[in-house]
């Protein structure tokens, strides 16, 4: 049940059957009480190109963050597999996962979190190299300048504190330390929901010249499914742990197949008065459910305009329907 | 159309450490009965330091210096503390964008629901008990009953907003100003909320002053927009028109900096380019110039005039492009809708 890549290209990245389960303090004071868990990534596969931009959108908890930090290993999974370029990230000695988690960086999403305010600018960028002895002395320095003009920043700026810059420029600086130990792979943890429209565009903009120049595959994390669509070559598309459906980002927005989906998308307004007039909202009732006791079944059926008896007996499998759209959905 | 607010000239400071910062500069606006008027900008740009300032919430070291509030003949900045604490709550309202720090976590909804009815209205404390339930019913909270003697963090973020909501309408105001109501909300909560002031707005016949960054949501719910830039209005008209034939470069841009959900094909985004203006120094001239693409040696210079941009003069904008000797820019259509 993975998710093939786009187009013809090499597979890059390939997630099988990924579970993050996190232990919670059971409910009451009682010692026999049972552990439970938050389901937050429960059996979720795909497979990124080389190259390719795969967007992974889905509302708050629904587990999009925790998949791109465990397929970082950031966090130890609680099963399946990464394969990286080959490799089995998991089964890695600590020395040869530092070697590869050098190809794979990460952007966050809060500018201001995300920087030590004790460093230098031209300290932050320069982490990555000193960690990996990519270079020192004046080749670490030249790197460093180097790397700040790539992301349209300049070398002045290298001797600076991070609370001198703007948030679209923090956002540049993070992007300049992921670039610094020359990553074929960036988690894009919602880079730009915390930045000003004017100015996430120009962050967007400066992530494809870059994908462009230097042949970086991205995962891109975010709840704007506008945008996800606008950089992704395709979408993913999470509800509680576990992705629904899985298309060209077009071709979602075309004929999205998984009610969820549908309901998303047509929950996004749209800019354009005349537009927003026709269109028909599906409001979906409700909250979405805890994921620590997922309802059984299809995790969606509670709030599922459409749901069967069979949606709460067994959970759907993503299957192809065409065109590289895979969906996990039992009636549509 | 009647105008139920008229706001006239109004002038914000914040006096820090640093000088003065000039959070709202000179801005004129009305709200009819019944209408929905967004402002949108983005941080900074002083829309929200507006709607503090209609209802005289500025803390300090912020001062209102000018201007007028007019709501309903009364100059509510002329007004007494006292008769000021009567215009809200019970006149204009205010939805806050947090739901999650703007409701006391100790408290029970309905000990805050009762509150804010009996701090504006005097009745006993049943028939508040009754009005928060009725309150908690129009905005379709199930169970309400059950709802009142729950605390806030029992409530999903969704839900929060919606008792938010409850309280601002609780004692039936003619404005609600909601401040970014569904920026902290997900996407199918957002719908789920715009929807419910949609339908309350027509059901009760309030205005509604509507704060947002967010365009999709301004397209779908008001009639008019107020474009803010750095303090000031740079333009304001009826949405089809501001969505249609944005007159002023930065409109445009914020127009043109989002992708469009429905695009048929990939378009590269047009960023604005810099950073909006520090306020402490202002930009002389068009405090737009810096970043505008079109800007001429005028624009440097001298402050642009609010011009109609068509016949009946609901159409305004503040840009020198507009002006007669002005050169002609590439897909900018200028003045009168084709």
């Amino acid at each position: 049940m993975s998710v093939g890549g786009g187009g013809n290209g090499e597979i890059l990245v390939r997630v099988e059957n990924l579970k993050k389960w996190f232990p919670v303090a059971a409910a009451g004071l009682s010692f026999a009480a049972k552990r439970e868990w938050v389901q937050a990534v429960d059996d979720v596969s795909f497979e990124i190109a080389k190259g390719e931009t795969l967007g992974l959108v889905g509302e708050s908890g629904c587990g999009k963050t925790t998949v791109g930090r465990t397929v970082a290993r950031l966090y130890e999974p609680t099963a399946g597999k990464v394969v990286f370029d080959g490799q089995s990230i998991y089964e890695l000695p600590a020395e040869e996962m530092r070697q590869v988690r050098r190809k794979i960086q990460m952007i966050f999403q809060d500018p201001y979190a995300s920087l030590n305010p004790r460093m230098t600018v031209g300290d932050i960028v320069g982490e990555p190299i000193d960690i990996n002895r990519l270079a020192t002395g004046e080749a670490r320095k030249n790197r460093i300048f180097e790397l700040l003009e790539t992301v349209g920043l300049n070398r002045e700026h290298a001797s600076r504190f991070p609370h001198e810059f703007s948030g679209g420029q923090r956002q540049r600086i993070g992007l300049a330390r992921s670039l610094a130990a020359d990553p074929s792979f960036i988690i894009c943890d919602e880079p730009i929901s915390a930045l000003d429209v004017s100015i996430q565009a120009q962050v967007v903009n400066m992530l494809q010249d870059l994908q462009e120049k230097m042949g970086l595959t991205y995962l891109f994390i975010a709840h704007d499914l506008a945008m996800v669509k606008h950089i992704s070559n395709r979408v993913a598309v999470m509800y509680l742990g576990k992705i629904v459906e899985v298309a060209d980002g077009y071709e979602l927005y075309a004929h999205p197949v998984h009610p969820y989906t549908t309901a998303l998308l047509s929950a996004i307004p749209i800019p354009d008065p005349g537009v927003e007039e026709e269109r028909r909202r599906i409001i979906l009732e409700g909250d979405v459910p805890s994921p620590i006791n997922p309802p059984s079944g299809c995790h969606f059926r509670t709030r599922c305009r459409l749901a069967q008896p069979v949606c709460s007996e067994k959970e759907p499998e993503l299957v192809d329907r065409g065109a590289g759209q895979k969906v996990a959905c039992w009636v549509t | 159309m009647e105008n139920l607010l008229r706001v006239r000239d109004l002038k914000t400071s914040f006096f820090t450490y640093a000088g003065e910062v000039r959070a709202v500069d000179g801005v004129s606006f009305e709200v009819a009965v019944g209408e929905a008027v967004a402002i949108v900008g983005e941080s900074g740009c002083g829309k929200s330091v507006t709607a503090m300032s209609l209802l005289r919430l500025i803390p300090e070291p912020g001062k209102v210096l000018a201007g007028s509030v007019e709501l309903g003949g009364r100059d509510l900045l002329r007004l007494k503390e006292r008769e000021m604490r009567h215009v809200r709550g019970n006149d204009i309202s205010m939805v806050f964008q947090d739901p999650m720090t703007s409701l006391n976590p100790v408290l029970t909804i309905g000990t805050q629901l009762a509150e804010a009815i009996r701090q504006h209205q005097k009745v006993e404390k049943d028939k508040a008990r009754a009005r928060a339930i009725e309150t908690l019913e129009m905005v379709k909270i199930p169970s309400p009953d059950k709802r009142l003697a729950q605390y806030p963090h029992q409530l999903s973020g969704g839900m929060r907003q919606r008792v938010m909501m409850a309280m601002a309408l609780s004692c039936h105001p003619r404005l609600v100003i909601a401040d970014e109501p569904t920026t902290s909300l997900d996407v199918t909560i957002q719908a789920q909320i715009i929807e419910l002031l949609k339908e309350i707005k027509k059901a009760t016949g309030m205005s509604i002053i509507l704060i947002t960054h967010n365009l999709g949501v301004v397209a779908g719910l008001a009639t008019r927009v107020i474009v803010m830039y750095a303090g000031k209005i740079v333009e304001y008209g009826p949405v089809k028109e501001i969505y249609q034939i944005p007159q002023h470069p930065y409109t445009w841009g914020l127009l043109k900096s989002v992708p469009r959900l429905d695009a048929a094909e990939k378009r590269r985004l047009v960023p604005i380019y810099g950073q909006p203006p520090d306020l402490l120094k202002p930009p002389a001239g068009c405090r737009f110039h810096p970043r505008c693409d079109h800007a001429m040696k005028v624009c440097r210079e001298k402050e642009a005039p609010f011009v109609p941009v068509n016949g009946n003069g609901e159409h305004r904008v503040a840009c020198w492009l507009q002006h007669p000797a002005a050169p002609a820019v590439a897909g900018f259509k200028k003045g009168v809708p084709a």
